[in-house]
């Protein structure tokens, strides 16, 4: 009888929410940036949890709507939605924990506010997947990646995809990690 | 003195696994001990039998694989891939299962493993509102109203569209 209790005890457990944080952070870096913060409402376990996270991946394409499917809202919206969401995300976030991996994918008008904020994390960043979308190639003109990319001297992957634009690298950039590069 | 080529693991319940150390270097917990020719004996480990089973039973299979991976040999591989979606369904529906690999993994160093388990135990969390996902791992509220109406105060901006 004890041992049934017990087994009943240990079958009802929260077995998630003690595990090490290294291991949470690993299982929240497979969600949507915005569900990620969306678990601060679970417990008081994880409230804080989502603000350490070393793990980024943010796609303006997570932040389109039904309406957007049908048409009844414009890119403009997304967008929006997308940038309000960044922003917060920037601020509340704990800036003293390092980021390791960063993936952004968005149109190129977005990239001013995390290009900012991304001079902050670069001593950390190991991993940076960028894509922009294909405004840039719709000037048809030769623009500048931006240029604190070049300041993550830490960088062991880079992947840079701008949609079919001239996209310039700097003369000079130094990356003494560097193993991939796409 | 000839070295072998198995190492022996115990587990927490006493039950001995002798593996070839050419499964178990996947381990970086177990390949340190094997370079450090701290493998001889066996090694005690703080692992329950049915999950040391199963972690053995996925280091075998992988190392197969990777051993495959050369030659194609379709009906292998389709048994590998059978395999690991069978892996999948098992520990999804079984969290007592799931979380003591987990454990293990990340005691035992098999990144790969570890990676897996995380990816599996997102699935399901994916597309969950909070209040699903306390449900589905048995995890306590522990906030009084007045706490969740400020954390949801601070995080207001993730929750609206």
């Amino acid at each position: 009888m004890e041992t049934h209790q017990k087994q009943k005890k240990e079958k009802d457990s929260d077995r998630i929410s003690p595990l090490h944080d290294s291991i949470l952070h690993h299982i929240l870096s497979f969600l949507p940036v915005k569900e990620v913060v969306q678990t601060s409402l679970v417990s008081k376990r994880w409230q804080e949890l989502w603000k350490s996270l070393p793990y980024l991946r943010f796609q303006e394409h997570d932040f389109t709507t039904r309406q957007r499917f049908i048409n009844l809202e414009s890119d403009f919206t997304t967008r929006h939605r997308f940038t309000k969401f960044l922003h917060y995300f920037l601020i509340k976030r704990d800036n003293k924990s390092s980021i390791i991996r960063l993936a952004v994918k968005c149109s190129q008008d977005v990239s001013d506010i995390w290009t900012s904020s991304l001079a902050a994390f670069s001593a950390s960043v190991e991993e940076l997947d960028l894509e922009f979308g294909l405004f840039i190639a719709r000037y048809h003109q030769l623009r500048d990646y931006p240029s604190c990319i070049f300041s993550c001297n830490f960088l062991v992957t880079l992947k840079l995809k701008a949609g079919g634009a001239m996209a310039r690298f700097p003369d000079k950039f130094f990356f003494p990690k560097m193993k991939n590069l796409q | 003195m000839a070295t072998t080529s198995t190492v022996k693991l115990r587990s927490g319940d006493n039950e001995v696994f002798e593996v070839e150390k050419q499964v178990m270097i996947q381990s970086g917990t177990i390949r340190n001990m094997i370079e450090d020719d701290a493998a001889d004996g066996e090694i005690p480990l703080q692992i329950s039998s049915r999950n040391l089973a199963k972690v053995v039973e996925w280091c075998k299979c992988m190392q197969h694989r990777d051993r495959n991976n050369n030659n194609d040999n379709k009906e292998e591989e389709e048994e590998e891939e059978e395999w690991e979606k069978k892996f999948d369904e098992e520990v999804s529906e079984d969290k007592d299962l799931h979380f003591g690999l987990l454990l293990a993994a990340n005691y035992l160093e098999i990144p790969a493993l570890l990676h897996r388990l995380c990816q599996l135990a997102a699935d399901i969390v994916k597309g969950k509102t909070p209040e699903e996902i306390r449900r589905t791992f048995n995890i306590k509220k522990d906030f009084t109203p007045e706490e969740e109406e400020a954390v949801m105060d601070e995080h207001g901006w993730a929750f609206h569209d």
